[in-house]
């Protein structure tokens, strides 16, 4: 068994881009592919940041978790949003079923780790962290520590969908810089069993620049800059990879792995304007311009059914004696369910082409004490090819603003992993899932894994 | 000396929670920012 596990969360970070298409640009990911078992792993539904990474660490899918996202209804109210964070999740975690039987535990940068707490050893948290001013260290005292290392830390990179672009790739870089100095320091200086650091800007750069890179994305323009800043990003994470890499002892077993992966987004399918338009929604005031869909208003009295989220569509049906003013009865239910199920998945694209739409009834997907408080449905339109917007106010079935500026990528249902040195046979496996690492780490350390936990260890 | 070692460990315990952070109304605002910056605004 490992005396210690290393893993290197690569937000984002996409399988078919590292394993085959960047594969020959990538020497210390291709060389660590010769002697590691590696592949695909299934991400959460959905595979947004938020909810993926806690399940990698819960070993659970997300009906354990009251998150449905970033930002979560609270307690079915219409508009009342709660945002994720640390207080808010079991202490079920990877890190804290290691650290309560005696492992030290180094945890830097996964998200929903604000406010920071005890894990047996150092705790970082993410860029959910609401500022830099704020203690997003435990103990304190790191903080220091860490503004003394990386001369500051920066949490996130603001504004990046307006910024130039060559200010973005800049500033991307420069904010991992800072990370992995930290992370290097910590690996060489502090006493650790279990070392968890995530990367942010490995999925920012998708986001931002991919229809840069795909000459096949409509928004992609030939004379562009910045056809591979893609590229560049995944060779200066490899770098990083060999910096780590080299750091390790010979026991030492590394995992690299991400939440989820990423493709091309032609633009998003407004969901309550799909609502409205089939008589299913009712606005007591039409916005007269597009207006997130909590600030407009609904007429819940004639409301059947809504969307909340972007990127990937959470479904909730206004349902009687469950929402404030529902008008849907119990009985009615499921077939009404199965209804919407079915005109979703009537929706063609922009070019009336017949989208290969998926739609996950909550229970089907999820097990766990909170499945009831999750989405009655979750859709991927197009398999992701096209995002969800819950904003009102296009007039209109497509827009390619979900908010604030263009986004040219989707997050993807399929993520990477890399595990080298844990005995595995060396070469690509079969698809695992995200699940599947918490209990594979747990084991490697020789440590109990909790029963609840539904993800099956690959060793 | 059982109870008066129960109520130092008590207290002990009691401290450490004191030191434990809250999720604020300012930092979800805050943070809400953040995600309506990011596009994240689901």
């Amino acid at each position: 068994m490992a005396k210690r596990i290393f893993v290197l969360g690569l937000d984002a970070f996409d399988p078919k881009l590292c394993f085959e298409k960047f594969k020959a640009e990538l020497p210390n990911l291709s060389k660590l592919m010769k002697n590691s078992s590696w592949g695909i792993s299934n991400s959460s539904i959905p595979p947004l940041s938020c909810t993926a990474w806690i399940s990698f660490a819960k070993g659970k899918t997300p009906g354990h978790s009251a998150i449905q996202g970033f930002t979560s209804r609270k307690d079915f109210a219409y508009t009342d949003f709660f945002v994720a964070n640390s207080t808010i999740i079991e202490k079920e975690r990877l890190w804290d079923i290691l650290a309560e039987q005696g492992k030290k535990c180094i945890v830097m940068n996964v998200p929903v780790t604000f406010p920071p707490y005890d894990v047996n050893g150092i705790m970082v948290s993410s860029f959910l962290t609401p500022n830099a001013d704020k203690e997003y260290c435990y103990p304190k005292e790191i903080k220091q520590e860490i503004n003394e290392i990386a001369n500051g830390y920066v949490i996130d990179v603001k504004g990046f969908k307006k910024k130039p672009k060559n200010v973005v790739l800049k500033e991307l870089k420069g904010m991992e810089e800072k990370r992995f100095k930290v992370a290097k320091h910590f690996i060489e200086n502090k006493d650790w069993e279990f070392f968890i650091f995530v990367t942010t800007g490995t999925d920012r750069i998708h986001h931002a620049f991919w229809a840069d890179m795909d000459e096949t994305h409509p928004d992609h323009k030939a004379d562009t800059e910045f056809k591979d800043a893609i590229l560049s990003y995944y060779k200066f994470i490899d770098e990083k990879i060999g910096e780590v890499a080299s750091l390790l002892g010979e026991e030492d077993v590394l995992l690299i792995m991400s939440d989820h992966g990423a493709r091309e987004m032609h633009g998003f399918v407004n969901v309550n304007e799909f609502f409205i338009k089939e008589g299913y929604m009712k606005m007591q005031e039409y916005p007269s311009e597009p207006t997130l869909f909590n600030e407009t208003k609904v007429d819940w009295n004639n409301t059947k059914v809504f969307c909340t989220g972007n990127y990937i569509a959470r479904i909730f049906v206004n349902l009687k004696g469950r929402e404030p003013q529902g008008i849907v009865k119990k009985e009615d239910y499921e077939k009404f369910r199965d209804e919407i199920k079915e005109k979703l998945l009537t929706i063609r694209d922009e070019q009336g082409k017949k989208m290969n739409t998926k739609v996950f009834k909550r229970e089907e997907v999820y097990k766990g004490k909170y499945v009831a408080s999750q989405p009655d449905l979750i859709i991927y339109f197009d398999d992701l090819k096209w995002g969800a917007n819950q904003m009102i106010g296009f007039n209109e079935l497509f827009s390619h603003n979900a908010d604030k500026g263009r986004n040219s990528a989707n997050h993807y249902h399929k993520g990477m992993f890399l595990l080298h040195n844990a005995g595995l046979e060396a070469g690509k496996r079969s698809e695992i899932n995200l699940i599947d690492l918490m209990p594979t780490i747990i084991r490697l350390l020789d440590c109990e894994v909790p029963t609840a936990v539904e993800g099956k260890s690959l060793v | 000396m059982k109870s008066f070692l129960s109520k130092l460990l008590g207290k002990k315990k009691e401290k450490k929670k004191e030191e434990k952070q809250d999720f604020t109304e300012e930092d979800e605002q805050d943070v809400l920012e953040t995600l309506r910056d990011l596009q994240y605004v689901d």
